[in-house]
């Protein structure tokens, strides 16, 4: 019964904050609060009429999009080097690999803007590419990994003497057998770069910003219930996507399995 | 006495400070049923391993019909292992498991649908198409089985 509870009072704890900008997003009055004093679709038409959420939203498809397809190929193959390269210092290359998880993102960006600068590059969304692939790649890496330990090298020894060249061998029984990992990859990937904020506001301008660094450009400047209603829509996206993958490619049998 | 199939000349294998296997030196020839045995550890797998070409010598050589392959990948022996740990590819059917071997030596379809057909027959699989995760524990070993006998005559006599 006390156990009950404490799952309950922790999911409330968790979800309340969701849950009140949702809330405020249907509010038909022009200022942010709660409760909301009725309901109106106003502040949705807001987000679809403003041009620079558009451009935003177009940036940070490209930029994830660019991002989850370098990342999964680099992080595919640093799992593969982490677990069977034979490396020496293997846990000091992860922990390289991993930093990003742990350096502050202030940090980070402060550092991808001074290079960007020096290399006259502030202008281009390559900077923002190259900061969100090496933001995911821990995510990549991680989830490629487990899939990694899991893969029994025994069938590629039997591949091979069954007559599978080395690169048969890896496209038809190491990929495939990795598929869980490289699934839940690119999902992190795709997830983590669509609401990265610190290390993007560094490094983009009003015409290279994505959808979380215009967001708040936007509640810098204006505060009606606009950007609650964009925050809605931002969270069920998201939302579908794990939805959807988890459906679909069975997510708990991605983390759960040893 | 018949051919000389598989040859070993002072065969050494290292792994790191442990010596797996010793200068060893083994012949086995056409028609010859030959079992390794000894305690775990004493390098039967090591051997084993150094035959099918998954781990080189550290030192000696290697001989299948009379040909050095020391040097030469798995992939190009034309050997047939059956693993202890049965080796089944799970993200495959029972059918594209023993045809595995058969399409990787490029035979033709007609040809590899008929040995699959043989062999499954051979074992009484029928329906071969499941997916082997469905398959009993029990059933586990057979398709395996058919793997290495399918993969015995796709080899030239």
């Amino acid at each position: 019964m006390i156990a009950r509870l404490a799952v309950v009072a922790l999911l409330v704890f968790m979800t309340v904050p969701t849950v009140v900008v949702i809330a405020v997003s249907f509010n038909p009055t022009a200022i942010l609060s709660f409760p909301p004093a009725g309901l109106s679709l106003r502040w949705y038409a807001n987000v679809v009429a403003y041009p620079q959420f558009r451009r935003a939203a177009m940036n940070s498809l490209l930029v994830t999009a660019a991002a989850a397809a370098l990342a999964l190929p680099a992080g595919t193959l640093a799992a593969l080097a982490l677990e069977r390269g034979g490396l020496r210092g293997r846990s000091v290359w992860a922990a390289m690999l991993l930093s990003p998880l742990v350096v502050p993102g202030v940090a980070a960006g402060l550092g991808f803007l001074i290079l960007a600068a020096g290399l006259g590059l502030l202008r281009s969304r390559s900077v923002l590419v190259a900061a969100h692939v090496a933001l995911v790649l821990p995510f990549v890496v991680r989830s490629v990994w487990v899939s990694v330990r899991n893969l029994d090298p025994v069938l590629e020894r039997a591949a091979a003497s069954l007559g599978a060249t080395p690169w048969r061998v890896f496209r038809l029984v190491t990929l495939p057998l990795l598929r869980p990992g490289l699934f839940a990859g690119l999902l992190f990937a795709v997830v983590v770069s669509l609401n990265e904020f610190v290390v993007s506001l560094f490094i983009s301008n009003r015409v290279t910003e994505i959808l979380p660094v215009a967001m708040f450009t936007y509640v810098v400047n204006y505060t009606d219930p606009t950007i609650a209603a964009l925050s809605s829509l931002f969270i069920v996206v998201t939302f579908l996507v794990v939805w959807l993958a988890d459906r679909y490619l069975n997510l708990a049998r991605v983390f759960l399995r040893p | 006495m018949t051919p000389t199939v598989v040859e070993l000349r002072g065969c050494t294998r290292d792994y790191g400070p442990v010596r797996a296997v010793d200068a060893l030196d083994l012949a086995v020839h056409e028609g010859e049923f030959l079992a390794l045995l000894g305690p775990s550890g004493c390098g039967k797998t090591t051997t084993l391993n150094l035959i099918a070409g998954f781990v080189p010598p550290t030192a000696g050589r290697i001989l299948i019909d009379g040909a050095d392959v020391t040097g030469r990948p798995p992939h190009l022996r034309g050997l047939g292992v059956v693993f202890q740990s049965y080796a089944l590819f799970p993200h495959l059917s029972v059918r594209e498991n023993v045809a595995f071997g058969l399409r990787e030596r490029r035979l033709s379809a007609a040809e590899i649908e008929r040995r699959v057909g043989d062999a499954l027959e051979l074992v009484r699989l029928d329906r071969a198409g499941r997916q082997l995760s469905r398959r009993t524990i029990g059933n586990r070993p057979r398709p395996d089985l058919v793997l290495a006998d399918g993969e015995e005559r796709a080899q030239p006599e």
